[in-house]
């Protein structure tokens, strides 16, 4: 090696030692003691732990919830990821359109995504109340309903509760992405187009989404692995439930772990939802290869 | 960009005029509610009522101005760290080859999607052993690291930019390598970095998981973890005490972003598009 | 492959060398002694357990001063438990009886007879109150408040809806619910935000649920375990019970995705004609607007199957306990015997209700002249534990709740329902 590439080496490690380190503190080391943790029944209450092999996965590969699982998280993760990003897309058009107060406009929207989220939870828990919330009152006034309606009663309107929750939080940091990559896009190709005669749908689709897909791709992957970490909204306003209906992984996780006690299935549970993600991390990498 | 046809005419207010309602009545229901005497919790008055005592109750509890403060150090505290840390590791990405490089970028990437439930059962034995339970470095340790991931992406994607010509160039005038880093080409990620250090705050102001557990005393709780305990307990929820601190701490954040948008989108731009 | 573990091994070196840098164990080097709690911090009680600790505190030299750590209510039971297995300094606890079983299971608690000694409790507490100290014949906490749960109705709104008979049986109360859902004036009008529900049940959440549910399985005669340990809510009393709470769901009676903090918002908004609570929500029921609570909250015992049988209720209360590790426990006495004084105990029930747990102070002019303690009085004799309550209380409980939600929802028959539970909880 000569001098210079040792240079490159020593200093490239050096500017890395900071992230490595807590990387290593805080992420690798918990990761690595959790899959030890899976094989044994630790439980919260108890001191002492003992191995046992690979019993919780065989009880998690034979309950027939764990299916149950995947699929409702799988199903969370993308009307949540969708809905923003679409209300997104077209809350960042409208802003782009540079009308007198928009970026007013623009910053309250962003606004709903620092407001805490514990408050975003009990606001619109209380919003879907079947009793006292306010939406129930304004359908009844408008006649749509003759009876209140139990949001939470339901499996299907709990997610459509969560998911809207969620959707309220999330879309101005989706509009915020957007907006950052519409500025890229250049007037004269708009110029061009236009000479050539498109009209504004054409517009759209052959000018600008081409322009902004990498930010595109790139905020529906991190708002897709952002709602498989997601646990607070979920866990004030139904608990995963009724009946598992919002129970994703990482609610169940932190169920299984801090309510039922039971750390070593909790880990195995975690292990389990890792492996399925490195799958998907494998894409994500792919996505962002380069020399 | 759009030419302003009836069509779209028609899609602007619709729009507008729907997700403008989407996103601003629930804010302006938190507001109103919060200044609603506790008698008219529950009626659908819109602001009727301007009674500023539930503001004030909440501004002189000194509890909650303890939770506010450790929340605001805690939020700056993370995000100026994560942004250093994703500064340095960034620049190392981007400007350096070396062996192993493309191995922890890859295991920082994919590190997003641990979930960070289950780091937590080992993290608190981890944190009990070393003392560090109920400090707030603890939970700054984390959220540092789970920005870090969206931090060296933003970064290295801001300083691939810079030209391999601007490099020559500073090498040529003689420069060191740690010259050439601070005077040269970290002034030019400072969107990046503002977005990255905006992430990260909102990210540490908004966690709940952790403050929750890692942290247990009174003195040393931040804002989540603080309103849950304030507001709701085994004898009820107090809805309107919530809403009157949500609007009370979200007031100074909401200004600032107000304020500095314009940065946080810059910042999001040139490094988003080049991808 | 070589640069990976390279990696790897760098990464390694890292991890190991920041432990060891911050691996000196913290000791307990402070004076005096810590009591957990929750209520210490929510609203309705910060004051009072200020004034409870630093009047001690006055007493008392500096090296038993007591300082409080503060934790959610929810949180409490995990928070102990793990707090026990480190080293910090750990004393006196507030829990709720529920908790108590998990908590004795896992060794965290001192065995109260060796610090108090048993002439203590028996001369100073009811046996229903000693009872709910006791797991498995170790007694491990000290009485706080101890008063079972009990069915509050208001009388006001059932008088609207014509109700003028006791509620004694289950038929007097389905015919009350009736009334209340088909004849009140409130129910009957197309304003929807002012509907009254009938019987406020719980049906949201586990920790709520699955307790009162149990009131009613063991009003039929039903339980959730037989003397065996084995789960027996299959059994043909179980299903008619879980019949009967269907039943009370297809007529309208009761709701889905009901919690506690909505059913006493509703009641306190004079929308609730039943709903179960414990003693402590006086202060979260009351409305000024309303006059006396009297007039709109008379708590009572649940309704009987048959007509003199015994009526059933739940548990409740808060206990005070000393950790096994503490080196304090003499102190710890102390402590315990001064919030359970009469001057200590009157005014936590002046200020918030809570019932007194020494029988002296329990006779106490101001506490049995209160209308809403006497009114407790009937429901006092009973007060059965959850039977859930231990280590698995939350995972069972959470059975219970699903499988209660998928009958009420309709996706399952009260039989498949009780079935699913018993097969269920036996395989935790």
């Amino acid at each position: 090696m000569n001098r210079s590439t040792r240079n490159q080496t020593l200093m490239g490690w050096l500017l890395l030692l900071p992230a490595m380190a807590i990387f290593a503190l805080m992420i690798f080391y918990p990761f690595i003691n959790s899959i030890f943790i899976s094989f044994t029944n630790r439980n919260l209450l108890y001191a002492k732990s003992a191995f046992i092999g690979f019993d919780n996965y065989r009880k998690l590969f034979s309950d027939p919830n764990t299916l149950f699982l995947i699929w409702t998280t799988v199903k969370f993760v993308f009307l949540a990821t969708l809905m923003p990003f679409a209300i997104g897309l077209i809350w960042a058009l409208l802003m782009n359109q540079k009308f007198k107060g928009s970026e007013f406009v623009r910053g309250l929207t962003l606004v709903n995504w620092i407001i805490p989220g514990i408050a975003i939870g009990f606001l619109w828990s209380w919003i879907f109340n079947g009793d006292y919330g306010i939406l129930n009152a304004l359908l009844g006034k408008l006649g749509l309903i003759d009876k209140n309606v139990i949001w939470f009663g339901g499996k299907q309107t709990s997610m459509l509760a969560v998911v809207t929750a969620r959707t309220w939080q999330m879309f101005p940091w989706y509009m915020a992405f957007i907006m950052g990559g519409l500025q890229g896009v250049s007037n004269d190709q708009c110029e061009a187009a236009r000479i050539d005669g498109v009209n504004n749908l054409q517009m759209f689709r052959h000018v600008i989404i081409p322009a902004i897909k990498p930010v595109l791709i790139l905020i529906l992957l991190l708002g897709t692995i952002g709602n498989l970490q997601h646990f607070d909204l979920i866990n004030v306003m139904t608990g995963g439930g009724p009946e598992r209906a919002t129970s994703t992984f990482a609610t169940e996780v932190y169920k299984k772990a801090f309510k039922e006690y039971s750390v070593g299935r909790a880990a195995s549970l975690g292990v389990i939802w890792a492996m399925m993600l490195s799958l998907f991390s494998i894409f994500y990498l792919k996505r962002i290869k380069e020399d | 960009m759009f030419q302003k046809t009836l069509g779209f005419r028609i899609f602007f207010w619709s729009f507008l005029l729907v997700i403008g309602f989407f996103a601003f009545f629930p804010q302006l229901w938190m507001i109103s509610t919060s200044l609603k005497p506790a008698t008219e919790m529950f009626s659908f008055s819109f602001f009727k009522y301007f009674d500023f005592s539930n503001l004030k109750r909440v501004l002189s509890d000194r509890t909650f101005l303890t939770y506010l403060r450790n929340g605001i150090v805690v939020a700056v505290a993370s995000s100026v760290c994560s942004t250093v840390v994703s500064v340095l590791a960034g620049y190392s990405f981007s400007k350096f080859r070396f062996k192993g490089r493309k191995t922890v970028m890859a295991l920082i990437m994919v590190s997003q999607a641990f979930p960070q439930g289950l780091l937590l059962l080992s993290l608190y034995p981890m944190m009990q052993k070393v003392g560090m339970l109920d400090t707030l470095p603890s939970i700054i340790l984390a959220y540092i690291a789970f920005t870090l991931p969206v931090g060296t992406w933003t970064l290295k994607a801001y300083f691939d930019q810079v030209p391999q010509s601007l490099m020559e160039a500073a090498r040529v005038d003689g420069s060191s390598e740690w010259r050439t880093m601070f005077q040269i080409i970290i002034p030019l990620a400072v969107p990046g970095m503002m977005t990255i250090a905006i992430y990260s705050f909102v990210w540490a102001w908004n966690d709940l998981l952790y403050a929750l557990t890692l942290i247990s005393s009174t003195a040393n709780r931040t804002l989540a973890s603080g309103m849950v305990f304030t507001f709701t307990g085994e004898g009820g929820n107090d809805w309107i005490g919530m809403m009157a601190a949500s609007v009370i701490a979200s007031i100074p954040v909401a200004a600032i972003f107000v304020f500095l948008q314009r940065y946080f989108i810059a910042g999001l731009t040139a490094g988003a598009v080049k991808g | 492959m070589k640069k990976s573990i390279v990696v790897f091994v760098v990464m390694a070196l890292v991890a190991s060398s920041l432990f060891a840098a911050g691996g000196a164990e913290k000791t307990a080097i402070q004076q005096g002694m810590t009591f957990s709690n929750w209520s210490g911090s929510e609203k309705a009680s910060v004051e009072i357990f200020t004034w409870m600790i630093d009047t001690f505190n006055q007493k008392v030299g500096a090296e038993d001063q007591v300082v409080q750590i503060n934790w959610p209510w929810g949180e409490t039971e995990s928070q102990l438990a793990i707090r026990a297995q480190g080293k910090e300094q750990y004393d006196i606890a507030q829990i709720d009886i529920r908790m108590l079983p998990a908590l004795a299971e896992a060794g965290v608690l001192a065995d109260l007879t060796e610090v108090f000694g048993k002439e203590f409790f028996t001369s100073n507490f009811s046996e229903g109150s000693i009872a709910v100290g006791n797991f498995k014949g170790t007694q491990y906490g000290v009485p706080w408040t101890v008063a079972p749960m009990a069915l509050i109705s208001n009388p006001k709104i059932l008088k609207e809806a014509g109700v003028d008979f006791p509620i004694v049986t289950i038929a007097d109360f389905e015919r009350a619910c009736e009334m209340v859902k088909n004849n009140h004036p409130a129910n009957k009008d197309s304003n929807l935000s002012n509907d009254i529900v009938a019987y406020a049940a719980m049906t949201k959440e586990s920790g709520t649920a699955a307790p009162d549910l149990m009131v009613w399985l063991w009003t039929f005669g039903a339980s959730v375990y037989d003397e065996q340990g084995k789960c027996v809510l299959d059994s043909e009393k179980a299903v008619q019970a879980l019949t009967w709470f269907n039943s009370l769901m297809q007529k309208g009676y009761i709701q889905q995705a009901m919690a506690r903090g909505d059913a006493r918002t509703l009641f306190k908004e004079g929308r609730v004609a039943f709903y179960d609570d414990a003693l402590m929500s006086k202060g979260a029921i009351t409305n000024p607007a309303f006059g006396d609570i009297s007039t709109y909250a008379f708590p009572q015992v649940r309704p009987v199957l048959k007509q003199g049988d015994k009526p059933q209720a739940s548990g409740w209360g808060h206990l005070l306990v000393i950790i096994d590790r503490s080196p304090k426990k003499a102190q710890a006495k102390a402590f315990i015997e001064h919030l359970i004084s009469e001057e200590v105990a009157l005014r936590y029930f002046k200020e918030n209700g809570m019932l007194p747990s020494k029988k002296s102070v329990l006779s106490n002019q101001a506490v049995v002249s209160d209308y809403w303690s006497n009114a407790w009085t009937p429901v006092l004799d009973g007060g059965r534990l959850a039977e859930t309550a231990g280590p698995l209380y939350a995972a069972a409980n959470q059975v219970i709740l699903e499988e209660l939600q998928a009958m009420l929802s309709g996706s399952k028959t009260p039989s498949q329902a009780g079935s699913a539970m018993a097969s269920r909880i036996d395989t935790l």
